[in-house]
């Protein structure tokens, strides 16, 4: 009887985990043995799982010629994030919580609660898998003060010496207090930066919860859906059996062209979709994509379909013919 | 002439000179004779010159039209084929605006997504529902129930 017990737990909690173990969306994974890591770096990827803290950064990043910047607050305790935003802010009242397994933002302005795949664990990844790339060579030096912290720098750059970023590491933490990215001339391109730390706050297992009554629960889906309706394109998406999920979507306008924009996520790995509403020159865009953009166009309907990704060729291909047309998202 | 034929010959004869043949001879002989009157000929004549005249017309109207018609269709020929190309050319001139707007959208937002971790991604600062005047028909209360 207790063993047929012990296995029913066993199963339970191996089907309970085995789907978000596979999926692995924006989980964190095992740290592989990294040999010949500069200590520093090493020292930060251990950290990441654990970390605790709160503070305020600000982030800014390159959009065409302006650059967009934003400040956030963050409180975190390992796995768990939230994030809110400044009273002055543009994004005042918004709220984002993130776990392993799942990632709700609160939009005061229309009452909705937006359900999306969590990501947080990408950029740390990509910070952690620099280590084991042998196309970048990692040097470290001291770095400045930031937040009232002593930080350790950690510069990447391409075999030829170009610096591709730079990283700021509180080497008590492990925190990443700053991070600078850099374009092929060397141009700062994007960056976040702490202004503010409390690496002993106490942090309550409530703040990670997001309870608003009567608020919409909407999904990317249905996100998707919506704009395809407003913006009068077809509600076209990649299903979930490709792999990938959709974490959301948008409307742009890409030289006169009206677009509509959607993200997906499989892991770390990440595709974009683009209807647009005229046709494109492909060949422009391939000739421009290189070794890890891979880009695939398709006509349809009148509208022209662009998949672009670190995806290879074949399986683009595929996702392309597996692109469905809905009519509601409800129940998708 | 042999005895046969001279025998057939006299048998003709006779049948002509029968009574029958005679009456109907006499009854034929009898009718008036018929005469085209003069008013029916002009007004023939009449009919067949207007005839005459409005084909005449036509045949000139087509000797007219047939040529150029001939042109119009070699001008439009010559504008599809010569013309056209040139004209498509010059007006859509490959300056990839909208492929180099892609490329550039793809670069900003994965930028975003390594600078941004769990922050605000692309696609969240630039939401519809970062604004006040979303169309909130196309989403009903029933929509959000139903999930």
């Amino acid at each position: 009887m207790k063993t047929r017990l012990l296995s029913c737990i066993v199963l339970a909690v191996l089907a309970s985990t085995g789907p978000a173990q596979v999926r692995r969306f924006g989980g964190m994974r095992p740290i592989r043995r990294f040999q010949n890591v500069l200590p520093i770096l090493l020292r930060a990827i251990k950290a990441q799982p654990s970390l605790r803290y709160t503070g305020t950064y600000t982030t800014e990043f390159k959009q065409g010629a302006n650059r967009v910047r934003h400040q956030e607050i963050i409180t975190r305790d390992g796995v768990w994030y939230r994030i809110d935003f400044p009273n002055d802010s543009q994004f005042a009242g918004q709220v984002i919580v993130e776990n392993q397994t799942t990632r709700l933002h609160y939009y005061p302005i229309t009452n909705e609660i937006m359900q999306q795949p969590p990501r947080h664990g990408e950029a740390w990844e990509r910070v952690a898998n620099l280590a084991n790339n042998k196309k970048f060579v990692l040097r470290s030096a001291p770095g400045e003060m930031i937040a009232g912290y002593r930080t350790e720098q950690l510069e990447v750059s391409d075999i030829q010496g170009n610096l591709v970023q730079r990283l700021f590491i509180e080497p008590g933490s492990g925190v990443i207090m700053k991070r600078q990215l850099f374009d092929l001339v060397g141009t700062q391109i994007g960056f976040f930066e702490f202004s503010q730390i409390d690496m002993n706050a106490k942090v309550d297992a409530s703040t990670f919860v997001i309870k608003r009554k009567n608020a919409k629960i909407v999904t990317p889906m249905l996100q998707l859906e919506r704009i395809a309706k407003r913006r009068g394109f077809p509600f076209r998406y990649l299903p979930p059996s490709s792999g990938f999920l959709l974490e959301g979507s948008s409307f742009r306008n890409f030289a006169g062209v009206e677009g509509l924009v959607e993200t997906y996520l499989n892991g770390k790995v990440r595709l974009w979709i683009y209807l647009l509403k005229a046709p494109i020159d492909p060949e422009r865009l391939r000739n421009a994509g290189g070794k890890n953009l891979h880009v695939y166009s398709f006509e349809a309907g009148g509208e022209t379909t662009v998949l672009m990704g670190n995806v290879d060729d074949p399986a683009l291909i595929r996702f392309a013919s597996m692109m469905t047309v809905g009519t509601s998202a409800i129940g998708h | 002439m042999t005895h046969h034929d001279n025998s057939q010959i006299n048998d003709i004869d006779d049948r002509l000179n029968n009574v029958g043949q005679q009456t109907v001879k006499n009854l034929v002989q009898g009718l008036p004779a018929d005469t085209v009157s003069l008013a029916w000929r002009s007004s023939l004549n009449e009919q067949l010159l207007a005839v005459s005249a409005q084909k005449q017309r036509k045949r000139r109207l087509q000797w007219i039209l047939r040529p150029a018609a001939g042109l119009s269709l070699a001008t439009l020929c010559a504008i599809v084929f010569i013309v056209q190309p040139y004209y498509r050319h010059a007006s859509v001139k490959p300056d990839f605006r909208v492929e180099n707007a892609i490329l550039n959208d793809h670069h900003n937002s994965a930028l975003l997504n390594e600078v941004s971790s769990a922050g605000l991604n692309s696609n969240e600062v630039i939401s519809d529902a970062n604004s006040q005047d979303l169309d909130d028909d196309l989403w009903s209360d029933s929509d959000a129930q139903s999930l």
